[in-house]
């Protein structure tokens, strides 16, 4: 603590020679000035430090206790301002850049928006800019909840929503809300179908009546689980038909893949061009428009004025290369190209399947010709079969019973 | 028969006072090997890197060892630091 405050009050270092030196540390102490780091260089010099302002003081006591004095150096801080004041422009530069620093920090210059699954980051930008949350924004103003309320208001999608400002930087947390389950209700006549053929391996029926049994093969659009039913007194029922049905089925894919493919060669003529973007504005430092050529590639690369986490300014240098390309056919190797679409087309069968699905067995089968290579999955699958669709009305008519069938003696 | 300087320090003692203040006599403080503040004393009386005498008063406090440097020095204490040997009174 003593070295801060020394530092900041400035210091100096004395040698005292004398016969006695120890005396002039005697009448500092009686003086009440603090003698600090004292060392000795030998028998009759020591050094010590003492505070700036107190050494015309300490030369004056040395002096009545016959000792010399010599100033070794001086430093702190009105030492380091008295240096400085020699370059004012450079300090005043530092100073100025020291200042938009800080006051930068109090504006938010960039939004992150993070836990967006439905809604689009520039959906949820457009409206955080409604709301009075854009880049220039005072963020010390800002209130979380009227900004979370008033985005809930304007995005019926959103659930939840935080702005966290870290420096400059805002990130905005967003969670969306879940979709509701479709539920029919009990007495919508549906009924379960078969979407692919295969032999039904088991039924666990919940509701409707079964139409056939394990071990049986069926064909897509075949009857699994019907919606009308036939209550005890006879008449038909309609039911909303609910049933898990597992069932082995062979799937078969097919695919196609060109052997040649077209590849980007680098040509001459590459440029690059510099710009300066200033908050939404953009300063080019070159005088053509920026429309490209035919054939080539933009490389943008922006480097803000920012330390990551710390602050961020509203300045960034954006670089952008064009390079210009020429096209040229190469010849893909078959058994990459083989292996490729093999994947392609098994990541479609699992989607084909399901997540519920399993792949027993698969084989495949491959032919090129004229250029293009045909591939054929053939698959061994256990797979939920069932489709629930609304039950036709021609099935009610069916189970009806004849008239006069299911009337009371009474009648 | 005691002296009549003695008489202050006598009746701190009786009344479990602090002797230090009441006596005005030098209170020495070591922390470990490499620390001791000095408080009440009335100055140095030699200085070097083995030894340093500090006069308190009735009695002198000599502090030995090696690489023994005054760090800080006011009216009222000062403090040592370096690899203290011993303290020895006089």
């Amino acid at each position: 603590m003593t070295r801060w405050i020394l530092a900041l009050c400035g210091y100096v270092r004395l040698e005292v020679s004398g016969v006695h030196p120890e005396r002039v540390l005697n009448a500092c102490a009686a003086a009440g000035i603090a003698c600090t780091a004292s060392e000795p260089v030998d028998a009759y010099t020591l050094r010590i430090t003492v505070r700036a302002r107190c050494a015309d003081t300490v030369t004056e006591l040395a002096r009545r206790s016959q000792c010399e004095v010599k100033t070794l150096y001086r430093r702190g801080l009105p030492q380091l301002l008295r240096r400085a004041a020699r370059y004012r422009g450079a300090c005043a530069g530092l100073l100025a850049v020291v200042l938009v620093v800080l006051t930068s920090s109090l504006f938010i210059w960039r939004i992150d928006v993070t836990g967006n699954e439905t809604l689009t980051t520039g959906q949820i930008l457009r409206c955080l800019d409604e709301c009075g949350v854009r880049p220039g924004t005072y963020w010390p103003a800002l209130s979380n909840d009227l900004v979370r309320n008033d985005m809930v208001l304007r995005l019926p999608e959103l659930r939840w929503l935080t702005v966290n400002v870290h420096g400059s930087r805002a990130e905005v947390i967003v969670r969306e809300k879940e979709p509701l389950p479709d539920i029919t209700p009990d007495d919508t006549p549906v009924s379960i179908y078969a979407s692919a053929t295969g032999v039904i391996l088991s039924m666990d029926v919940y509701a409707g009546e079964a139409r056939v049994a394990p071990g049986a093969a069926v064909e897509p659009g075949d009857v699994l689980v019907s919606g009308a039913v036939t209550d005890l007194s006879g008449g038909v029922r309609p039911v909303c038909a609910r049933a898990d049905i597992r069932a082995r089925t062979r799937q078969v894919l097919t695919g196609q893949i060109a052997l040649t493919e077209t590849e980007k060669q680098p040509a001459h003529g590459a440029r690059t061009r510099w710009a300066l973007r200033v908050g939404k504005k953009r300063i080019n430092f070159y005088q053509n428009s920026g429309i490209s050529d035919a054939e080539c590639d933009k490389i943008i690369h922006e480097y803000p004025f920012a330390i990551r986490g710390v602050f961020t300014l509203p300045f960034s240098l954006v670089r952008e290369r064009v390079q210009p390309y020429r096209t040229a056919d190469a010849q893909v190797p078959e058994d990459a190209a083989r292996a490729s679409l093999e994947q392609a087309l098994l990541q479609q069968l699992r989607e084909t399947i399901g997540a519920d699905g399993a792949i027993i067995s698969y084989e495949t089968a491959a032919e090129a010709a004229g250029g293009v290579l045909t591939v054929t999955l053939t698959a061994e699958c256990e797979q939920e079969i069932g489709r629930a669709q609304a039950t036709p009305d021609a099935e009610f008519l069916q189970l009806r019973p004849p008239a006069g069938e299911g009337t009371t003696a009474d009648d | 028969m005691k002296r009549l300087s003695d008489i202050p320090l006598e009746i701190a003692e009786r009344l479990d006072l602090p002797a230090e203040s009441v006596a005005g006599v030098p209170k020495l403080t070591v922390t470990g090997r490499r620390r001791a503040l000095v408080e009440n004393h009335c100055g140095l009386l030699e200085y070097s890197h083995e030894c340093i005498v500090v006069d308190g008063g009735r009695v002198r406090v000599c502090i030995r060892g090696t690489n023994l440097q005054l760090v800080a020095m006011d009216s009222t204490a000062l403090l040592i630091s370096g690899t203290i040997a011993c303290a020895e009174f006089a």
